[in-house]
């Protein structure tokens, strides 16, 4: 799930991040403000998505993979149908979600996170925001080898489907995790103050807008109105 | 100043990481394939806001959802948003609660202690609730137009479970952790 992919240096990766951060930005707002019934401008928003995917080589197997997690959100909605659910919202929720949800996939693919938080920064999004989005990047990665370790450890000792039964004990695990978190999280705090950290960050920013980032931020948002507005 | 600023960025720190366990924590719940009605990012979150401050805690709870949506697409985004606001009260809840309990409460060691987490966590688990019921429900979903009843009654029933696992889980884990900072004289957190 937590399979990032590696952009490739085409000129998209190599525009300002924040461009890509407000493209982003832009298209899910014109996706939630879609009235229900919109079905052309749904599917101009689609066509649009694909297009973004196109010019970034996305790997299609890669995508369709990272909107596996949905399905039991969408799967959910469709029991809900049985249970006398509304049918158009159904599918405007379902359809909102997969457009979003293929955005937030195209700018994972094409800005790598300390790019976009680069951007995030430059934006004057708070700093509290952006530093303990870097340090839960950077140690996302770890904590998830660790977890991983602890699950293997327990189907390894208890070899059989998991049942609801068992949540009690996943739920033990994730109290260990907790603890050993804690610990970490202590013991990260002391190596930064024995390296002379003294709670500034310091940063070499390369990043710049340039002509071509304001062209393509113009000229996507201008389709996005139009496609908002003509096709209500 | 200073070292406010860094006892600050030690609550950043710890706060990241028990966001970043936001993220791994419901991976892990599906690992096993056990379903979202235990609410496995609620966990992490929650335990973060006894331990840093209410501004901290809440920044916690607000970030989780929309990194998990962005590196593993769960939740999706319309919902990630409301799982923000829903996730930021409770830490920051939890936190203030702690604090308030905590000054109450003067038996500060052994049972006095149990009595202000158990408290902290159900005051945070209800003003939860309460924010889903009347803020999600009510404006934020309509708003996103996503249907009111993923945030109504219903989700709270359905999220019971997840609810008596914070209610056993969290608790356990923030006086296992106070007992460590006791016994363990180094940490940077003992006061």
């Amino acid at each position: 799930m937590l399979d990032l992919l590696q952009p490739s240096q085409i000129w998209l990766t190599k525009l300002d991040s924040r461009t890509k951060l407000l493209m982003f930005l832009a298209y899910a707002f014109a996706v939630l403000s879609t009235k229900p019934q919109m079905h052309i401008a749904w599917i101009a928003l689609a066509v649009l998505l694909a297009m973004m995917f196109f010019v970034a080589r996305i790997p299609i197997g890669w995508a369709l993979r990272r909107f596996i997690p949905i399905l039991p959100f969408v799967g959910l909605g469709a029991i809900g149908l049985l249970f006398g659910g509304s049918r158009e919202t159904f599918i405007q929720v379902t359809v909102k979600m997969l457009l979003c949800v293929g955005a937030a996939i195209w700018l994972s693919a094409t800005t790598p996170f300390n790019q976009l938080l680069e951007g995030l920064r430059k934006l004057k999004v708070p700093t509290l925001l952006t530093i303990m989005l870097s340090f839960m990047f950077r140690y996302l990665f770890v904590l998830a080898e660790e977890s991983i370790r602890m699950s293997r450890a327990y189907q390894s000792r208890c070899p059989r489907k998991q049942t609801l039964k068992d949540a009690a004990n996943i739920g033990k695990l994730a109290g260990a995790l907790m603890l050993r978190t804690y610990g970490r999280a202590e013991r990260i705090y002391l190596a930064m103050l024995s390296r002379g950290f003294d709670g500034e960050f310091r940063t070499i920013s390369v990043q710049r807008m340039t002509s071509a980032d304001f062209a393509l931020l113009i000229a996507f948002i201008v389709s996005l109105v139009l496609i908002v507005i003509s096709l209500r | 100043m200073e070292e406010r600023k860094l006892e600050m960025m030690r609550e950043i720190l710890v706060a990241s990481l028990f966001a970043a366990l936001g993220v791994i924590v419901p991976i892990l719940f599906h690992l096993v394939g056990l379903g979202r009605v235990f609410l496995p990012m609620h966990l992490p979150i929650l335990a973060s806001g006894f331990f840093v401050s209410p501004i901290v805690a809440g920044a916690a709870g607000f970030v989780t959802p929309l990194v998990s949506s962005f590196l593993t697409g769960m939740p999706p985004l319309p919902i990630a948003i409301a799982m923000s606001i829903e996730l930021a009260t409770l830490a920051s809840f939890a936190s203030i609660c702690y604090r308030f309990f905590g000054k109450m409460v003067q038996l500060q060691k052994g049972i006095g202690k149990i009595i202000s987490v158990l408290s902290s966590t159900i005051a945070a688990i209800v003003a939860r609730i309460f924010v889903d019921l009347i803020l999600i429900a009510t404006v934020i979903a309509p708003l996103l137009q996503l249907p009111a009843g993923a945030f109504g009654l219903a989700s709270v029933l359905v999220g019971m479970p997840g609810i008596i696992l914070q209610l056993t889980i969290v608790p356990a884990v923030v006086l296992a952790i106070e007992q460590v900072q006791r016994v363990k004289g180094l940490w940077t957190s003992e006061r």
